[in-house]
């Protein structure tokens, strides 16, 4: 009698077992699509009695591969930001065949002077000089405002960031703190865990991370460079974000549990991630290209300057066609003036628009008498124009900031630097591609391991469906032996 | 167990693909219709400065062809008022040997002469462009004044007078001898066209002349100047005639009068064939660097096209490649698409 009764009761559990695995069957196929399901599995226990009962709730995970994901994902999101900068600085060069660069400014500037000179009595082409001029400082104006706005975006992305990490870590917390509580249910446990990937995931699209399990199922998070995130509580990651940010300005760093860990001077700099990108941008891309722009102001400013005409000289050299803020003063040689690109502009006294005189160029003497070059006052007179066109084409020192090489004529400069800005934005074509590729293969591996497959989900519910239909067969089975068994007794 | 792909990564690299797929279609459509990379910048990189310069010196180069085709221009309109100028003092030569030995000589020089004056004025005042061509670099303003009723006029009867003791049309001018003519148009005569009474009385061109640009670093003088010496020459023997007491000369002071003018003129015809020499070497400099700059100009087009464009060939057999690529992708996500177990379960 023992064994029928055991069979009976053999048959319900594997009823109750295959119904339980069909139940997670059922999640699986449900979540297949959701990119941040993991898959479960109910596994069986052997009782004592030979018979099976459900056991725990596995659900699939890979710590390498999710680790690889993550610094994958921090990558791609890095080298993207880092793209899109270098996309944004790069429409200051445009096509190369296009109208519009500050390299064209320059050139159009020095032919105007070229026509100039050969007919240096024409009003029309001293004009066309001046418009020429005109048109070089609103490039190099716009140019400089463009890369106050990259660098402008970047900061408030590094503010977005901030929140952003703030606000998953403290959602990172609740899940956290419930999964080491140790009274979760397995089910729960699982949906917990499904939703801490997700948030590290998130994550790790603002800033390079490093996870680290302890046994009571707590996580703590560093940044890649080992700066405490979360440890059972999170840390708060401050940073103030400056509303504009001129050629002068540096903007603030970034803290997280009171260690620098981006900008400037950081001790441990995190290395990717949003916030790293965006602090490149802000700090070493940005200023670098505002540099080469501020230089070609500066030449600009120092070529068209005058000098004074007395023998001996008496005066010191003194702004002309181009000036800035702190004109008549010419700026310093061979040093940075951060910031000339914004103010650079074409003197008002060699514009006729507003009332000022083009012959200005030709003559000098826009900064008194002492400075006048044509002293006959002769229509043709060339000299000046001559000895413009020379310097303009002649190598003068630059900042070794532009990081470029120094010796340079300003034509040289700024087609040097537009290549600068394409070397930059083809790196970074290529740092992007490479990295979405490695981010693809990872997220391939991972969920290959982890992710649901509905035909395997399928096949095993046909084999469940066999195994339901055989534990119910049994049951009738048996009822009939018992069946007969009471009517031979009766 | 073997794992299989996961539902979700199998559709979503089909996915990528398909989007891949169509970006490149995309690209290639691009190229072919431009004949340039999609992206020529992005192709270029750090070579982009490279082109950038490619590009500039292509419109330098250009802006000089322009610049010496004007200027040639200019060298003609001058060599063609130099002609004019010899042609004419040619001609009055030829006057002037006649005149020599003519009984009406006088008066027939006198106005041969004072015609000749005025085509000479009007081709040393030639303009081209606005700008005076043998003024130099005051070009804004007719170099050469009028003589006659001009200060050129009164300050030569002013040396007639005090040099003589009469005025330039006193029948007086019968005494005087071909030594003191000779003396007189020597001395006081000669020192009008010098100096500041020069640039008083006739000129008002300054002695350096407008130069062309024709290279980054080379420009060429392509002018005539009015304050050259083969025009004065020719104006020194055109007044003498006009006005040096002739009317009332006795012959052989008359005929040293014809044989100065006939020195200047010769001397004038002379230096006149020296400028045009000049204008023409320097128009010769122009049409080298011209040819030069044409040269320059098909080099950097080729360099700029190599770099810059695709094969037209290989763009539109890229284009129909990805096309049946993207058309095969298609297809195949359609058949995946079916290819599920739930398809075959009842």
């Amino acid at each position: 009698m023992t064994s029928l009764t055991s069979a009976l009761s053999n048959a319900l559990a594997g009823l109750l077992v295959t119904s339980g695995q069909s139940a997670v069957v059922s999640r699986n196929i449900t979540r297949a699509s959701d990119p941040d399901y993991n898959k479960e599995k109910l596994t069986l226990t052997t009782n004592a009695d030979g018979g099976v009962s459900s056991g725990a709730l596995q659900r699939a995970a890979n710590k390498q591969l999710s680790d690889a994901l993550l610094n994958a994902t921090s990558d791609s999101a890095g080298q993207k930001a880092i793209l899109n900068a270098f996309s944004a600085l790069s429409s200051t060069v445009g096509d190369v065949q296009a109208d519009g660069s500050v390299a064209w400014g320059v050139d159009q500037l020095q032919q105007a002077l070229q026509v100039s000179e050969s007919d240096p009595s024409n009003i029309t082409n001293a004009s066309q000089v001046i418009a020429k001029a005109k048109s070089l400082a609103q490039i190099l104006n716009d140019a400089s405002k463009q890369v106050e706005t990259v660098r402008e975006q970047a900061d408030s992305g590094m503010a977005t960031s901030v929140n952003n990490i703030n606000t998953l870590l403290a959602q990172f917390q609740k899940l956290d703190n419930a999964l080491s509580s140790g009274t979760i249910s397995p089910d729960q446990k699982a949906a917990a865990q499904d939703q801490s990937d997700a948030i590290l995931k998130q994550l790790s699209q603002e800033i390079g991370i490093r996870t680290q399990s302890r046994a009571d199922g707590s996580t703590a998070i560093y940044t890649d460079s080992g700066v405490t995130l979360y440890d059972r509580t999170p840390r708060t990651i401050t940073f103030a974000p400056s509303l504009t940010l001129a050629a002068t300005s540096n903007g603030n760093a970034v803290y997280a549990d009171g260690v620098q860990i981006v900008g400037p001077n950081s001790p441990m700099p995190t290395k990717s991630g949003n916030i790293a990108a965006y602090a490149k941008v802000r700090d070493e891309v940005g200023p670098t290209y505002q540099n080469q722009l501020d230089e070609i102001a500066r030449g600009l400013i120092t070529t068209f300057a005058e000098t004074d005409q007395g023998s001996p000289a008496t005066n010191p050299d003194a702004t002309g066609l181009f000036g800035y803020p702190g004109s008549p003063t010419v700026p310093a040689a061979s040093t940075l003036s951060q910031g000339l690109a914004a103010q650079i502009s074409v003197n008002s006294a060699f514009d006729s628009a507003v009332g000022g005189n083009p012959y200005l160029l030709r003559d000098g003497g826009a900064n008194g008498s002492s400075y006048v070059y044509n002293t006959s006052s002769q229509s043709g007179f060339q000299t000046r124009l001559s000895s413009l066109i020379g310097a303009m084409t002649k190598p003068m020192t630059f900042d070794s900031a532009t990081k470029l090489s120094t010796n340079y004529s300003i034509a040289g400069l700024s087609s040097a630097s537009a290549g600068w800005v394409e070397q930059g934005r083809s790196d970074a074509t290529a740092a992007s591609t490479a990295a979405d590729a490695v981010t693809s293969r990872a997220t391939d591996a991972l969920s290959r391991e982890t992710g649901v497959n509905i035909d395997e989900e399928m096949s095993q519910l046909l084999a469940l469906e066999k195994s339901y239909q055989a534990a119910a067969k049994i049951m009738t089975t048996v009822n009939s032996m018992l069946g007969d068994l009471m009517d031979s007794v009766r | 167990m073997v794992n299989g792909v996961s539902t979700l990564s199998f559709q979503m690299s089909m996915l990528n693909n398909l989007k891949k797929g169509q970006t490149d279609l995309q690209k290639a459509q691009n190229e072919v219709a431009s004949g340039r990379y999609d992206d020529v910048n992005l192709q270029l990189g750090g070579n982009t400065s490279r082109n950038i310069s490619w590009r500039l010196d292509l419109s330098q180069t250009t802006q000089f062809i322009d610049l010496g085709t004007q200027a040639n221009d200019k060298a003609n309109a001058s060599q063609a008022a130099l002609d004019s100028i010899k042609n004419s003092a040619n001609t009055f030569l030829s006057t002037l040997a006649g005149a020599r030995s003519a009984s009406n000589g006088q008066t027939l020089i006198k106005s041969s002469a004072n015609s000749m004056m005025q085509s000479f004025q009007q081709a040393v005042n030639t303009s081209y462009a606005g700008q005076y061509l043998m003024g130099g670099l005051n070009n804004s303003n007719p170099p050469l004044a009028t003589y006659a009723g001009g200060s050129a006029e009164t300050s030569f009867d002013n040396a007639f007078q005090s040099y003589f003791g009469f005025a330039k049309t006193d029948p007086q001018a019968a005494n005087i001898t071909p030594t003191d003519m000779q003396a007189f148009l020597a001395g006081p005569f000669d020192d009008l066209f010098n100096g500041a009474n020069w640039s008083t009385d006739y000129s008002s061109a300054s002695d350096t002349n407008l130069t062309t640009r024709i290279d980054k670093s080379q420009t060429v003088d392509s002018s005539a100047n009015a304050n050259d010496p083969a025009f004065k020459n020719m104006l020194k023997a055109m007044i003498a005639v006009q006005d040096a007491g002739v009317g009332n000369l006795n012959s052989s002071t008359f005929q040293s009068v014809i044989d100065y003018a006939l020195s200047k003129t010769g001397s004038a015809v002379q230096g006149i064939g020296e400028i045009e020499s000049n204008i023409g070497s320097a128009q010769q400099a122009i049409s080298l660097a011209g040819t030069k700059h044409a040269a320059v100009k098909n080099v950097l087009e080729s360099q700029i096209q190599s770099t810059e464009d695709v094969d037209p060939t290989e763009a539109s057999m890229r284009v129909n490649t990805l096309s049946t690529q993207v058309e095969a992708n298609y297809a195949v996500t359609g058949k995946l698409q079916s290819l599920s177990l739930l398809n075959y379960l009842t």
